[in-house]
């Protein structure tokens, strides 16, 4: 049987410290819940824990901030003060959206979106608008702190790159210009407590002609590492939008996703939903009207 | 018919509070897994993950020496159950993933784990087969090669031969065949399986408190695996989170593995059931296999019908020999057909093994009919609600089983429910809906058996005891299985006694106290099982007015008893309580008890044709399900269920809304999310992260109609309803869904996959 020791550490220092020492032997705990149903299913990532190290005392990181065009999110703060942020339902509606279809209330208020990046879901309700929004991540170790692109956090299905000691302080991401639209569509098989079986955040903002000037499309639970889809953005990139094009760009997503990931025995019914939930998505943030 | 409201009854026919409801909701009731005894074991069991495989070596010498590890048992220490299920307590023959091979007893749950990771077992797999196709193939490997000469379980076969079905085929203007397939439903009750065991030091008397739906049926396992007589055994049912067939025999089996560690460490045990272990080991509803053929004549008449039904009784013969009666009984569902032959039998395979699910074979097999029926309907041109009114039973229609059927409802039940749900305006407006999102109305009519029937007899006894304050204890062999029944009962009882509700208490089963009455299943314990308490009321009023007027010192006939309050007839001034009379009738000797048993009418089937008369009476219903069908992710938004139930009397209105609103949400999980998944034998739906199951947000709009009637068959003319609520839901969504999307949805549930692809992934 697996007997750990638990650490509950007063600052995020020393939080890093402890993860520093304990090595492959220290696990971070941020909300729990993802960790401790995979630590009771036996999951081998734990099979060497020896120190839990939760950080639960750091409210000072439960903060949502706007500052010089950014949003600043900490690590600690729950998918409830998200789902209820005035901030983010006014300027990223898509991810109060991913964070409000998480799991019930019980978990989106224990539940973290520090926990949720970490994880490493390729279902991660909120990952998927993250990615959407170009968000960084701030990483921490016992040195001072880092940033980077969001994407680079990830290594593969429920792995991401942070050495021992390093730990996920807080994500920003740009504010969209005015105008801009988003949306967050999730797919389950039921209406709550479901893991996405598909989801899809798109960022869209067209210029005063209605032109595309930035578009933004992630899929969730396609690949095996989340990624905007470049290839069929570029479809769209600076063109008037119509659902012809919007089509095109939505067969271009699932090109990519086969490209990817290759033929698989979901492909079947993944590659016209992933289709479908592009065409949705991109029709109304581009304010293109389709019958879906 | 009148709906709900024209009965004259005092305490029936009324939505009284739940007896054992404000116990359970200031959370005072207490569960089996809440019990505690000092000094207490905790019991846990090692299965080997396997689906077919012979042990070769097993290890126990390092977990026996843990320190705070006081047994560690194999197969080969612990006695061969002589239940009929077939399976064991432990076990060196390993015939499916739940199978269990080692017990261990320990100081805390901590180290029972430990104690289970520390026993070594070296298997020799063996050949394994994992679908009934597979299965029944020549060179399958047997599963119980000593009883049968294949995997079918002929114990469980059973046959319809009604009429000349042959000849009706050559005249039948038109004949189609389908398949039609249903999967696993776990019962997902929201409490798993809990036992504690205790050992009386004196006398050795076991005990053991328990989460069982039938007490009496967990007491001959204890009984079995200890080697005692069954009057040294007591079972005590705890307040009991959800059962709905689940906790018989998984429930017995846990039950005596305690009852052998107890004795065997000289200490209490308790055994909990983790969610997975509870998955893994408790029984399924049984997946079907239906191929049927039906032949209809152009203007509408069903002519003939033939079904060849297998059922997966996974490894162990759990039940199928029952559920396939029923099948048997009910496979031309609410129709009167002339011509039918059935052909039924369970199937051994290396998965879990299949049991009493609430429905007990027909919503699987109402998911093939009520489809095949609008197949059929289509073929000649004819609207689904059309061919429902030209071929369903009516008086004097015969049954599969040739019953002759009287005072049948269902054309007005099916009539009105038409109406409510306005089904033909709907059905013209969602087909003109256009955009991915469609939208279809389904339906579905059924009739059901009340009680067992010719399965087992129907009897029952109960008791009544009269204290000498004039407050009244009742008792029955049919526990409470949180159906309501405690509350029914006190309702019967109060209204044949003619006294108040709130002066009787029900104390709940214990082996010792009351006995056997055949199991609470087959939803008989109202309609069937409450006729005891019925009669022991009877019997008890008589008594009582007898007392009263040897304490009056007046004639008999001079005696009433009303509201609890007697009086004379002669003199209206004259007025006793309850508490004056049974005070009296105790010190001057008078009996204030009364046991009472029950034997219905005789019932008799012929095995050779299944012909027979197979039911007292039968429950009518009509359901109408709307669906929002998403085209292109396959999605089913279930939007409305209008469900109505011919219940005879509704004894208490409000449970009877309770069991049809539980019956819906079970049945719509079953027709749309929930499905045991298998890798080979091995599940990979372990808890309710992958077993999934409606939520409070997926539940839809219902509307329900309570239909009663005036017959002489059940308590006060009560019909069933637990079963009946839920039998017909997935074959009126997999219905709906057709008519939505065009898409003919032969395998249960209608899950995204086979709503968008029309088959499942694999």
């Amino acid at each position: 049987m697996n007997r750990f020791q638990y650490h509950r550490p007063k600052s995020l220092e020393e939080a890093c410290r402890l993860m520093k020492a304990y090595g492959e032997t220290g696990h971070v705990m941020s909300g729990g819940t993802d960790l401790l149903v995979q630590y009771r299913n036996k999951d081998a990532k734990f099979k060497d824990m020896k120190h839990l190290v939760d950080l639960g005392a750091l409210k000072k990181l439960d903060y949502i901030i706007e500052k010089e065009g950014w949003i600043h999110i900490g690590a600690l703060a729950t998918h409830t003060t998200i789902k209820d942020s005035e901030v983010i339902n006014e300027k990223a509606p898509l991810l109060s959206g991913g964070c409000n279809s998480i799991g019930s209330p019980q978990i989106r208020n224990m539940g973290t979106i520090g926990g949720g990046i970490c994880n490493a879901s390729p279902a991660s309700d909120v990952v998927t608008p993250l990615i959407a929004l170009n968000a960084k991540a701030v990483i921490q170790d016992s040195m001072g702190v880092k940033t980077v692109n969001i994407e680079e956090l990830f290594e593969g299905p429920y792995q991401t790159n942070l050495k021992s000691g390093e730990i996920l302080k807080e994500v920003m991401f740009p504010i969209l210009s005015d105008g801009s639209q988003t949306v967050f569509e999730k797919l389950g098989r039921r209406k709550a407590m479901a893991i996405s079986r598909m989801n899809m955040g798109v960022v869209a903002t067209c210029n005063d002609e209605g032109s595309v000037t930035d578009i933004r499309i992630a899929p969730g639970c396609v690949f095996s590492v989340p990624s905007r889809v470049f290839a069929s953005e570029s479809i769209l990139l600076a063109q008037k939008p119509t659902l012809e094009l919007i089509e095109k760009a939505s067969q271009k997503v699932a090109e990519e996703m086969i490209a990817k990931t290759g033929i698989r025995w979901s492909t079947r019914y993944k590659e016209p939903v992933v289709i479908a939930m592009t065409k949705r998505a991109l029709c109304k943030g581009l304010g293109v009207s389709y019958n879906g | 018919m009148p709906l709900l409201g024209e009965k004259n009854f005092k305490v029936i026919n009324k939505s009284l509070p739940r007896i054992d409801g404000y116990d359970k909701v200031v959370g005072r009731a207490v569960y089996a897994g809440d019990i505690f005894i000092p000094n207490m074991l905790y019991g846990g069991m090692l299965r080997s993950g396997k689906s077919s495989a012979k042990i070769i070596r097993i290890d126990v010498k390092k977990a026996k020496s843990i320190p705070g590890v006081h047994a560690v048992v194999t197969a080969d220490d612990m006695p061969v159950t002589t239940s009929w299920s077939g399976y064991q307590y432990l076990t060196n023959h390993i015939r499916y993933q739940g199978d269990c091979v080692a017990l261990v007893a320990a100081e805390s749950r901590a180290l029972v784990e430990e104690a289970l990771e520390a026993i070594i077992v070296e298997y020799e797999d063996l050949e394994a087969v994992y679908t009934i196709e597979d299965a029944l193939k020549a060179t399958a490997p047997l599963l119980h090669a000593e009883r049968y000469e294949d995997n079918r379980f002929q114990d469980s076969a059973f046959k319809i031969r009604k009429g000349d079905v042959e000849n009706a085929f050559k005249e039948a203007d038109v004949i189609i065949e389908r398949d039609y397939t249903t999967q696993h439903q776990e019962h997902a009750y929201i409490e798993p399986e809990a036992v504690v065991a205790v050992q009386n030091p004196g006398d050795g008397e076991m005990t053991v408190y328990a989460s069982a739906q039938n007490p009496f049926f967990t007491r001959r396992y204890v009984a079995d695996v200890l080697g005692i007589s069954l009057n040294d055994v007591r079972i005590f049912q705890q307040t009991l989170g959800g059962s709905f067939g689940g906790k018989e025999e998984g429930l017995g089996l846990i039950a005596a593995r305690a009852a052998y560690l107890c004795k065997a460490c000289g200490r209490p045990v308790k055994i909990v059931w983790t969610r997975e272990a509870s998955l893994l080991e408790s029984a399924k509803r049984h997946p079907y296999s239906i191929k049927s053929k039906i032949g209809v004549m152009n203007d509408g008449r069903i002519v003939a019908l033939e079904n060849v039904i297998f059922d997966e009784s996974g490894a162990y013969n759990n039940q199928s020999q029952f559920i396939n009666w029923k099948a048997n009984a009910h496979s031309t569902g609410a129709y009167h057909i002339p011509n039918v032959k059935t052909d039924i039998v369970g199937v051994y395979t290396n998965r879990v093994h299949a049991g009493a699910f609430r429905g007990y074979g027909n919503p699987q097999f109402l998911f093939a009919m009520e489809q095949l029926v609008e197949e059929a309907a289509e073929k000649i041109n004819m609207d689904p609600v059309e061919i429902r009114r030209i071929n369903h039973v009516k008086d004097g229609s015969t049954t599969a089983t040739g019953q002759v059927l009287e005072n049948v409802t269902l054309t007005e039940v099916m009539e009105h429910t038409l109406e409510k749900a306005d089904f033909h305006n709907k059905r013209a407006l969602y087909e003109k809906i256009e955009g991915t999102k469609k939208k279809g109305i389904g339906m579905v009519i059924m009739m059901r058996g009340c009680g067992t029937g010719c399965e087992t007899p129907d009897a029952s006894g109960a008791m009544i005891t009269i204290m000498d304050d004039g407050s009244i204890l009742i008792n029955s062999g049919l526990p409470e299985n949180g159906q309501g029944l405690k509350t029914v009962y006190a309702q019967i009882a109060a209204e044949t006694l003619d006294v108040p509700y709130e002066s009787i208490r029900f104390f709940g089963t214990d082996t010792h106290a009351i006995p056997d009455s055949g199991m609470t299943v087959a939803s008989r314990g109202t309609t069937m099982g409450s006729q005891s308490m019925r009669k022991s009321a009877l019997e008890l009023r008589g008594i009582l007015l007898k007392n009263a007027a040897g304490i009056l010192a007046v004639d008999e006939e001079d005696v009433t008893l009303e509201d609890g309050i007697f009086s004379l007839k002669s003199d209206s001034t004259v007025k006793k309580t309850m508490k004056e009379i049974c005070n009296a009738s105790l010190w001057s000797g008078k009996q204030l008890a009364n046991y009472s048993w029950f034997t219905p009418p005789p019932l008799v089937q012929k095995h050779e044709d299944g012909q027979g008369i197979a039911f007292p009476q039968y429950a009518y219903g009509c359901v109408i399900t709307e669906v929002e069908v998403d085209t292109e992710t396959g999605f089913v938004d279930v939007l409305k269920v209008t469900a109505s139930h011919d219940v005879g009397t509704a004894i208490n209105p409000e449970l009877v809304r309770g069991q049809i609103l539980g019956g819906i949400v079970m049945g719509m999980g079953y027709g749309t999310m929930e499905e045991i998944k298998f890798n080979k034998g091995e599940m990979t739906t372990l808890n309710f992260d992958s077993y999934l199951i409606p939520t409070a947000l997926d539940i839809p709009e219902i509307d329900i109609n309570i239909f009663e009637n005036e017959n002489d068959k059940g308590t006060f003319g009560a019909k069933s309803i637990g079963e009946p609520a839920l039998d017909g839901i997935a074959a009126s969504i997999a219905n709906a869904v057709y008519h939505a999307t065009g898409k003919r949805i032969r395998s249960n549930p209608c899950s995204l996959e086979k709503v968008l692809l029309g088959t499942d992934l694999n």
